[in-house]
């Protein structure tokens, strides 16, 4: 017998999935081709480091810039033995992957993979404010190691420029002078900035410098940047140029190659304030090299729909917000198996989204560590709650006490696995506290009030939903394709309207009224 | 051998077969259709519930107090006053949880039917972890009731070791279609609650005499504590019992529940009504519950008189009208 509204749930079911296949087809027609032989493609650029060190010891690399002209539209790292963390500058904006070696005399590969889109039409000629503070100022003014600020060399230069009116102007003579009057020599040239004003011959690197050091001599902020220019595939070397802060921006120049004011669209910026893409400690052995691959439209990921597709091509987006949306959009899909095990398979569990935000928390942080984590997290907090109870408190004092205890034993936790020369990546930390906080409470009012076994068996069920929900939440395939076809959501939606009119026997259930079917023994009670 | 006796699973068509009753089909065809969301405040608050038995002269343990702020915990001394025993519980409590039910009154010591001690102080605990929430469904701030303590009618003295047993009667659009009584054991830490250990026995619903019975979800045949047999115990005012749970059941007009019943030396009185009655009732019965749930239940509700349920009911319940009025 059909019900009207097992009837409802199906016509919903039919048009979900109606709306959903529709909006695929019109994805696939709507897509503009990709104009053929295009100048501006698709770009592989790939890091390869291998290093090795007798301690464990921390390796910088910078990676391609997120925010820039060229847009990121996958990354994929391999690190084998190497802990690895993505950091962000917070002066710069700059990524770096901080790496952990493993010691010992052990070799290590890190490899990195980035698809660029060098953005079509070339960027817009005006440039990004940005409001310098005073110790930013002073950072971008100071001599450093290589660009020497205020000797006799850059004084005599400086002196030697045509009388301008402002910084602008005369940062445009400063730029002139290293693009023209010094010589260009990669054997014999200098490569500092004091060396390179006074001999007059300068390598890539030096004039980056020397113009450098004369802008910040004449008083006008400037740094040095590195990047890489995606035009011939192959292995590639990272160029040198320069930023200056003139009229409340960043102005790029390469005063090696004659840019003034704009940069070609092909440019990847790496590294500002520095020209050192991997840097490691003293004494480790690294070797680095950098390859530029031409990719074919289609061979991207991101590449599906047309680059400037309009709002739901969500690949357009820039690369850490793809991350996080796909582990968003992964979310339902927990939230589809949560339902799967409560109302299909019959195994409960403690609250109902409790295993998804579980499993949403441990998938920034290694297995290992979050297991541990986990775990002691548990026990502290189960000891915690024992004595607490002593105490009679009332409910939410208590349980921020609870919290309390939690948080300050996984901040020494972490804090001793330093001082072991065991860092866990700063995502493990992020943990959910609170829901920790509520699982210890509800485990240690269940195993109160309906006994240990209960208690274990849901925390049991718990634990394994939320395993399940990890692994389908860190399955990066499936969260691309997510990403590149939202409406799989719709699916996901009408999959749950399904399992909502399910009415049969859950699997636990074939167990537990067995005793009905099947004939007891005369001894079996 | 017999494989199928060492087989620890059924298939689902012979679950069918047998006329079980799943929880999936159990909230989406009976409880979604049967009990409006609106009314389930009338049980989900046992205030409440206790207020409609009132009204519709269903007898209840006599109320104590009521304490519904913390500033009320410090009159909790004068509302006990000198009484020896009584019941503490949480008014949206479920599964027994937070359940006090104290034996022995010794002025600021308290001793709990299963022979915990309590001081004044961690009683004063337990009722403020109440009014927080604690036992309440989603954890939202509740009441406590304080009430009588029922005495278990003799009949069960051998049944149990200790606590009172309870009667569960599921009452389907008006009609009592299945019941059980249930016995708490040391296990169950004297809760009359199956999922907590305690024993679920059949009773045949004409008769009112008791069957096999249930222990985590397993047939067993005597108690687990006593060690005495289970089965064919007469219980006592079994017609004013079933009477009891149809008038509540038309009272709250609720169309699947069921009706937790104590027995007292002098008769029946209702412990509260549930919206989402278990399942395990079925394992009690050794019988699956579908076949007395007819599909009629899709058809628009009308309320059905407790004249004509009893007259006309299918279980031929006549008689108890009889017994009732005498």
């Amino acid at each position: 017998m059909m019900v009207k509204e097992q009837k409802r749930t199906l016509w919903a079911v039919f048009g979900l999935v109606l709306v959903a296949a529709a909006a695929m087809v019109a994805r696939r027609v709507l897509a503009p081709k990709p104009v053929g032989g295009a100048p501006h493609g698709f770009w592989r650029l790939r890091y390869e480091v291998d290093v090795r060190t007798d301690r464990p010891e921390r390796l910088y690399v910078s990676l391609p810039d997120d925010a820039g002209p060229a847009g990121i539209r996958r990354e994929a790292f391999s690190r084998p033995g190497l802990a690895m963390d993505i950091q962000r500058s917070p002066r710069t904006g700059g990524r770096s992957a901080v790496l952990l070696t493993p010691g010992k005399g052990r070799n290590a590969r890190f490899a990195a993979e980035f698809d660029l889109q060098t953005r079509m039409p070339p960027p817009k000629r005006s440039f990004p404010q940005s409001k310098l503070t005073t110790a930013d100022r002073q950072r971008n003014l100071q001599p450093e190691a290589n660009i020497q600020v205020g000797g006799p060399a850059a004084n005599k230069t400086l002196a030697g420029l045509p009388a301008t009116r402002d910084s602008a102007e005369r940062l445009q003579k400063i730029f002139e002078y290293c693009w023209t009057s010094l010589a260009s020599d990669e054997l014999s040239g200098r490569s500092t900035a004091a060396g390179a004003l006074g001999t007059g011959s300068a390598t890539e690197t030096g004039r980056a410098r020397a113009m450098v050091a004369l802008c910040r001599t004449a008083g006008i902020p400037a740094r040095v940047v590195a990047g890489f220019s995606l035009d011939h595939p192959g292995p590639t070397q990272p160029l040198a140029w320069v930023q200056a802060h003139v009229n409340s921006a960043w102005i790029p120049y390469d005063p090696a190659r004659g840019y003034a004011r704009f940069l070609p669209d092909n440019r990847v910026t790496v590294r500002t304030g520095g020209l050192e893409i991997v840097r490691a400690p003293a004494g480790a052995i690294v070797h680095f090299r950098y390859f530029a691959e031409r990719l074919d439209d289609g061979e991207t990921t991101g590449a599906l729909g047309a680059p400037t597709a309009g709002i739901t091509d969500l690949t357009r987006l820039p690369i850490g917000m793809q991350t996080v949306l796909a582990v968003l959009l992964l979310l339902p899909v927990g939230a589809m198996i949560t339902a799967v095990f409560r109302n299909m398979i019959g195994i409960s569990t403690f609250g109902t989204f409790t295993p998804a935000l579980l499993a949403l928390s441990f998938l920034y942080s290694d297995l290992l560590t979050g297991l541990v984590v986990f775990v002691l997290v548990l026990a502290i907090g189960l000891a915690a709650r024992a004595m607490l109870e002593r105490l009679k408190l009332l409910m939410v004092p208590r349980l921020s006490v609870m919290l309390t205890v939690i948080v300050l034993c996984l901040v020494m936790a972490v804090s001793i696995l330093d001082s072991l020369g065991l860092t866990p990546s700063a995502n493990a930390v992020i943990f959910p506290m609170v829901i920790m906080t509520m699982l210890v409470e509800r485990f240690y009012v269940c195993r109160e009030e309906d006994g240990a076994k209960t208690a274990w068996k849901l925390l049991g069920g718990t634990v394994a939903v939320a395993s399940c929900c990890l692994l389908v939440l860190g399955w990066r395939e499936l969260g691309r394709a997510f990403l590149s076809l939202p409406e799989l959501e719709l699916l996901v939606a009408s999959a749950l309207l399904l399992i909502g009119r399910y009415s049969r026997y859950r699997l636990t259930e074939l167990i537990r009224f067995r005793d009905l079917v099947l004939p007891t023994g005369p001894g079996g009670a | 051998m017999n494989w199928s006796r060492t087989r620890f699973w059924a298939w689902p068509w012979e679950l069918k077969r047998r006329g079980v009753l799943g929880i999936n089909a159990r909230n989406l065809h009976y409880i979604a259709h049967l009990n409006p969301r609106r009314l389930f405040v009338r049980v989900d608050d046992k205030t409440v519930t206790k207020q409609i038995c009132r009204a519709n002269g269903i007898p209840v343990p006599e109320t104590y107090g009521l304490i519904t702020r913390f500033g009320d915990i410090r009159q909790f001394a004068q509302v006990i006053g000198n009484r020896q025993q009584f019941v503490v519980k949480p008014a949206c409590g479920s599964g027994g949880r937070g359940v006090l039910v104290v034996a022995k009154n010794l002025g600021d010591l308290f001793v709990t039917s299963g022979g915990e001690t309590l001081s004044a102080v961690d009683l004063r605990y337990h009722l403020a972890s109440t009014l927080s929430g604690l036992f309440s469904l989603g954890g939202q701030p509740d009441k406590v009731i304080i009430e009588e303590r029922v005495k278990r009618h003799p009949v069960f003295a051998d049944l149990t070791a200790g606590g009172t047993p309870d009667i569960r009667i599921i009452v389907f659009q008006c009609e009592p279609i299945t019941a059980m009584l249930r016995l708490p054991t040391r296990e169950s830490r004297d809760r009359a609650n199956l999922h907590q250990g305690g024993v679920g026995v059949g009773i045949d619903i004409r008769t009112g005499a008791t069957t096999t019975a249930v222990h985590h979800d397993r047939t067993i045949e005597r108690h687990p504590d006593t060690g005495k047999p289970i089965g064919g115990l007469a219980i006592p005012y079994w017609s004013d019992a079933v009477l009891t749970a149809i008038q509540l059941s038309e009272a709250l007009e609720l169309g699947y529940i069921g009706v937790d019943i104590v027995l007292a030396v002098n008769g029946p009185m209702v412990l509260e009504a549930n919206a989402r009655p278990g399942l395990a009732i079925q394992i009690a019965n050794g019988r699956g519950l579908l076949d007395s749930l007819e599909p009629s239940q899709y058809a628009p509700r009308k309320r059905i008189s407790l004249h004509a349920s009893v007259a006309g009911g299918r279980l031929g319940l006549t008689h108890w009208t009889g017994v009732r009025s005498s």
